[in-house]
């Protein structure tokens, strides 16, 4: 058989395997991203938090732990690759006795799929937590001292202030990370989840046509990746023209002479 | 502008396209066979056993279980699993009653969880569909594992009275996997090591075979007679075996051969002999026979 009949083959009878394995992939990078972000602003908001001179002694302590925390788990899970991280959570979690795949509730959300899912969220905040802060550090510090003069508290600040902006800002960054989780969602195969990257071992296990099978996931990772850089481009580009900083408004289309 | 950049990008695309049409992916591979009685002592690690957790209840009732099975009824499930693995169409078997889509399961009978790479044809590979050989994957949507070792396993659920579980596992989590409880035992053509035996205990063998090589069919080695042959050659196979530590411990100190570094899967090891990035690899003979029919098509 040439290649491409092998591709044909793999494709025809083992379809439902990369089509599952594009399920996991999918439902991986989008949950991990997501979840991801939402822990990541308040682990930024934890690392970011400022003691004050006059706040009680149970407030100081409460923000120094809090931010001691923060700190800690941001090093720890960006400083350890996600395939070490996978196999500690998964084995070391069964050895003290979380079993995993009792936790699974249906064929798809098994035990392996959990597991994924929480190294992969957790992995992930640890990231977002930097790029937002990044973000956060980018929104100069007048802003903050302008609403708290107009009234609002601290957190209000952050919430309606900051963060909006902070989020607007790393708008890329944080479609990278959603590529870099799709990629690297393939290295949780170790303990069994079975995702795209898996799928070609599970549909070549018998018949041994591998080149073709890596073509085809190769193929159907640079589509999946290729579309969020387009998708991430558009919705960087409309926020851009739509806000209302002086800065973004007028250097793109007119300046390069395509206006249409 | 716009139709250079797609012009550009087209003809870029064919050139990077272009290799894959001319790319011999299909180079067939052959079987070499020796004497085995230059293995030593390792010749009697190239049986394989159940792997069974340290001091575990399990083992002498394995071991009566596995003592029934004479060796011609060992013969004749081998020889029938390596024709399923190598058949492109599925074999289906003649009887639709065994067809099993989900695992059964039985309230009055304790579980007996079994770890397998569903990998390693024809000790243990993945299906599509059920057959009548097949038994359904642990929490796997659509994959059925067939193979030997699903047939060892049956039967020694059946004989035992348990419910049986096929869970899948690479293969170096599956001794981990037994260690945390994951699973009960491993049935994955794991041959009986003293390093093994460091963390879990083995039953007797449940399959004894012959350490074979595998090259291409047109390379110089296909016709090899001597294993002094392979001197300067690179030889494969996959990471954490016996099959990798024979290169090791006698094919490169005694033969010259040189060792590529393992991989991770057979199947792996196949595509680096067909491509040319080793030059044999070596595997248990059922092994081998799946593998060079596998890709002779």
């Amino acid at each position: 058989m040439s290649l491409f009949e092998q591709i044909g083959y793999l494709i025809s009878n083992y379809g439902t395997y990369f089509i599952q394995g594009l399920l996991a992939t999918l439902v991986l990078a989008i949950v991990g991203t997501l979840v991801g972000l939402f822990l990541g602003i308040f682990l930024a908001l934890l690392r970011n938090i400022k003691v004050v001179e006059n706040d009680s002694f149970i407030r100081k302590a409460l923000k120094i732990i809090g931010r001691i925390f923060a700190t800690i788990h941001i090093e720890v899970w960006r400083g350890i690759p996600m395939m070490v991280q996978a196999m500690l959570v998964f084995f070391g979690g069964a050895a003290i006795g979380i079993s995993w795949s009792s936790l699974g509730f249906s064929s798809f959300f098994n035990g392996y799929m959990i597991c994924g899912l929480f190294v992969i969220t957790v992995n992930t905040s640890a990231y977002m937590a930097e790029i937002v802060r990044s973000g956060m550090n980018g929104v100069e510090e007048g802003q903050m001292e302008a609403a708290r003069s107009l009234g609002m508290t601290y957190m209000q600040t952050v919430w309606n202030v900051i963060i909006p902006q902070a989020l607007k800002n790393s708008l890329p960054t944080i479609g990278n990370e959603f590529i870099v989780n799709i990629k690297d969602s393939s290295v949780l195969n170790v303990i069994g989840l079975t995702e795209l990257y898996a799928s070609v071992s599970a549909a070549t296990n018998r018949n041994y046509f591998q080149i073709a099978g890596y073509i085809i996931v190769a193929l159907i990772y640079l589509v999946l990746t290729l579309c969020t850089s387009l998708l991430i481009r558009w919705l960087s580009k409309d926020k851009k023209n739509g806000s209302s900083n002086p800065f973004s408004v007028k250097h793109d289309a007119s300046a390069k002479g395509e206006v249409k | 502008m716009k139709k250079g950049k797609l012009i550009l990008f087209t003809t870029l695309l064919v050139s990077l396209a272009m290799p894959l049409t001319s790319c011999d992916s299909s180079s067939e591979l052959t079987i070499v066979q020796f004497e085995q009685s230059i293995l030593g002592d390792s010749q009697k690690d190239l049986s394989v056993s159940i792997g069974v957790e340290k001091d575990s209840v399990l083992t002498d009732d394995l071991n009566s279980v596995l003592a029934e099975i004479t060796t011609d009824t060992r013969n004749t499930i081998m020889t029938q699993a390596t024709e399923r693995s190598t058949s492109l169409e599925q074999i289906q078997g003649d009887d639709s009653d065994k067809v099993l889509t989900e695992a059964p399961y039985d309230e009055t009978k304790q579980d007996l969880i079994i770890g397998m790479e569903a990998n390693y044809a024809p000790f243990n590979w993945t299906e599509t569909s059920p057959t009548s050989y097949t038994y359904p994957l642990f929490d796997k949507t659509g994959e059925y594992a067939d193979g030997y070792d699903v047939q060892i396993a049956k039967m020694c659920a059946d004989e035992l009275g348990y419910n049986l579980i096929i869970k899948k596992f690479t293969w170096d989590a599956l001794i981990p996997a037994l260690n945390t409880g994951e699973i009960n035992m491993i049935i994955a053509g794991m041959t009986d090591t003293e390093e093994r035996r460091l963390s879990i205990d083995f039953t007797d063998p449940y399959y004894t075979s012959e350490l074979v090589l595998i090259v291409s069919a047109n390379s110089d080695l296909a016709n090899m007679t001597d294993l002094s042959e392979l001197s300067g050659k690179k030889v494969v196979s996959q990471i954490q075996t016996v099959t990798d530590d024979v290169i090791e411990d006698i094919l490169v100190p005694d033969y010259g051969a040189i060792h590529e570094s393992a991989l991770k899967t057979f199947a792996s090891c196949a595509t680096a002999v067909q491509t040319g990035v080793a030059d044999a690899m070596t595997a248990e003979y059922p092994v081998a026979v799946s593998i060079v029919s596998g890709t002779s098509y």
